[in-house]
């Protein structure tokens, strides 16, 4: 387990502690989804705790507590936050203990299990799940090697999650590590979703809305390049010419194909009608119903405009 | 372009072609052979859908709906004809068999054994899966189709082809032992 991303979650599990005792998790919620600059520095002073000893489970008792983290609707929470395709959970080398900790006071016993996550180059992953006076917490983070700093942090308790403000902008950059992100160049996606949202990616240094991983993500003839959809070939057309390649795709490709369910299903039933007379009415009413919502995912849906952005842009 | 939802259509027209070309020989009456015509336009309109030749699936597409129209205009007779000769022949002792479904036959048999209300009953729930499991099927490739509106509308749906049913029973008074004749 790597000391930077150990000492990060504990930390954040420390302040889960803290948490517990406000036992008011909506108004934490509420201070948190609000991002007040420097809300995370209280969180990673870990001033107020002492931890008083530590037993590390092993055998059959560890095996339980890792099924039990494994099984929990907080592990789940947080797991679905890392990209499948980037982070994967190592079980095998989990790790199971109790630690007794004092804090403002107060002795809690915490039983926790950390499940390392494989990460990218240059990060370290992972997920501690916890079980604080009768609360489940699990709170999974992001460690960038380089700057020994958080990048991503994600937490869910009692089945609720929540994304832990890391800003580390000029507002707050007595508690981090003194350097905003937003003064250097991205590395990595998550980079990115600390930034902006996981919804961004690191493109050549650069936070890019991620519209693709693969080509296959693009409309036909288009290719990914650079997380961005492009025109594929040799010799790019004009800007115009992929604008309109991009709505005969979109819009009128999907009204063609509209016209043309409409006229089967019209055939089918004027069949129905001719030859099964029995079941003439429900074939019209389910032809219309069909007929109705594949014109109504055109106005709906993938409008020609909102798709076509890129293509179109001048 | 369009998957294989073509092939599904062109499978439906050549047996739709070949029931209404043995329908047209067994009874001897031309318009199903028009039906047939019908058949073949919408096999034309499904094989040139297939091979991407959109304009001309349209082309064919198109005709087939207006000569169907034309086809069920002029078949109204032929209908009408054959419905009263089903309510003619209908009593309780007409034995129920699987083709019987593939017309209004197998509704009007049950209405004289089982009276109108059962029957409206079971017709409904019949339409209610047929036309639910369409829609079912439609909801996998419709985003903008829920399940729950799935419930919504065949629930709404199956009470059209019911009304129409309940009319054709209640013009049919001789036909019935049922509940309708009782009141």
């Amino acid at each position: 387990m790597d000391v930077r991303l150990a000492a990060v979650l504990f930390i954040l599990l420390l302040g889960s502690v803290a948490f517990i005792r406000a036992e008011n998790l909506s108004v934490v919620a509420e201070q948190v989804s609000s991002k007040v600059p420097c809300s995370s520095c209280p969180l990673a002073s870990s001033s107020t705790a002492q931890v008083l000893n530590t037993t590390v489970l092993e055998g059959e008792d560890k095996n339980r507590a890792v099924a039990t983290a494994l099984s929990s609707e907080d592990y789940k929470n947080v797991k679905k936050l890392f990209p499948e395709s980037v982070y994967a959970p190592s079980v095998e080398n989990a790790t199971a203990g109790i630690i007794n900790l004092e804090a403002n006071g107060t002795t809690y016993e915490i039983s926790a299990v950390f499940i390392p996550f494989k990460a990218e180059a240059g990060l370290s992953a992972g997920i501690v799940f916890s079980i604080i006076q009768g609360h489940t917490t699990a709170i999974g983070a992001v460690v960038d090697l380089q700057c020994e700093t958080p990048i991503f942090a994600v937490m869910s308790m009692d089945g609720k999650s929540m994304v832990i403000p890391l800003q580390w902008s000029s507002p707050c950059s007595s508690c981090g590590s003194g350097v905003s992100p937003m003064d250097y160049e991205c590395q990595w996606d998550t980079d990115c979703w600390q930034l902006y949202s996981p919804e961004y990616c690191c493109a050549n240094g650069q936070c890019v809305w991620c519209e693709c991983s693969s080509d296959s993500d693009c409309l036909d003839g288009g290719c990914c390049v650079n997380r961005q959809c492009t025109w594929c070939g040799e010799s790019p057309p004009s800007p115009s010419a992929e604008c309109d390649w991009c709505y005969w795709n979109y819009n009128v490709a999907q009204q063609i194909g509209c016209a043309f369910v409409g006229t089967i299903l019209i055939i089918v039933c004027t069949l129905v009608c001719i030859y099964f007379s029995g079941y003439c009415a429900g074939c019209w009413d389910t032809a219309l119903t069909i007929i109705t919502h594949v014109c109504a995912e055109i106005a709906l849906g993938h409008c020609a405009e909102e798709a076509c952005v890129y293509y179109c842009q001048p | 372009m369009y998957g294989f939802w073509p092939l599904l259509a062109l499978a439906f027209f050549l047996i739709i072609m070949v029931i209404g070309i043995r329908r047209a020989r067994l009874e001897k009456e031309r318009v199903w052979y028009l039906g047939s015509v019908v058949s073949l336009l919408g096999v034309l309109c499904s094989i040139f859908l297939f091979l991407d030749q959109l304009m001309l699936a349209l082309l064919f597409g198109v005709l087939a709906d207006l000569s169907g129209v034309l086809v069920w205009y002029k078949s109204s007779r032929v209908r009408k004809r054959e419905y009263a000769k089903m309510v003619e022949e209908v009593n309780v002792s007409t034995p129920l068999r699987v083709g019987d479904f593939l017309s209004w036959r197998a509704w009007l048999i049950m209405a004289t054994r089982w009276g109108v209300r059962k029957t409206i009953l079971l017709y409904y729930l019949f339409n209610g899966l047929l036309i639910g499991g369409v829609l079912s099927i439609a909801s996998l490739f419709l985003r903008s189709l829920s399940m729950t509106e799935v419930v919504i509308y065949t629930i709404i749906a199956s009470m059209l082809p019911a009304a129409d049913l309940y009319r054709r029973l209640s013009k049919s008074p001789s036909l019935l032992k049922g509940d309708l004749n009782e009141k």
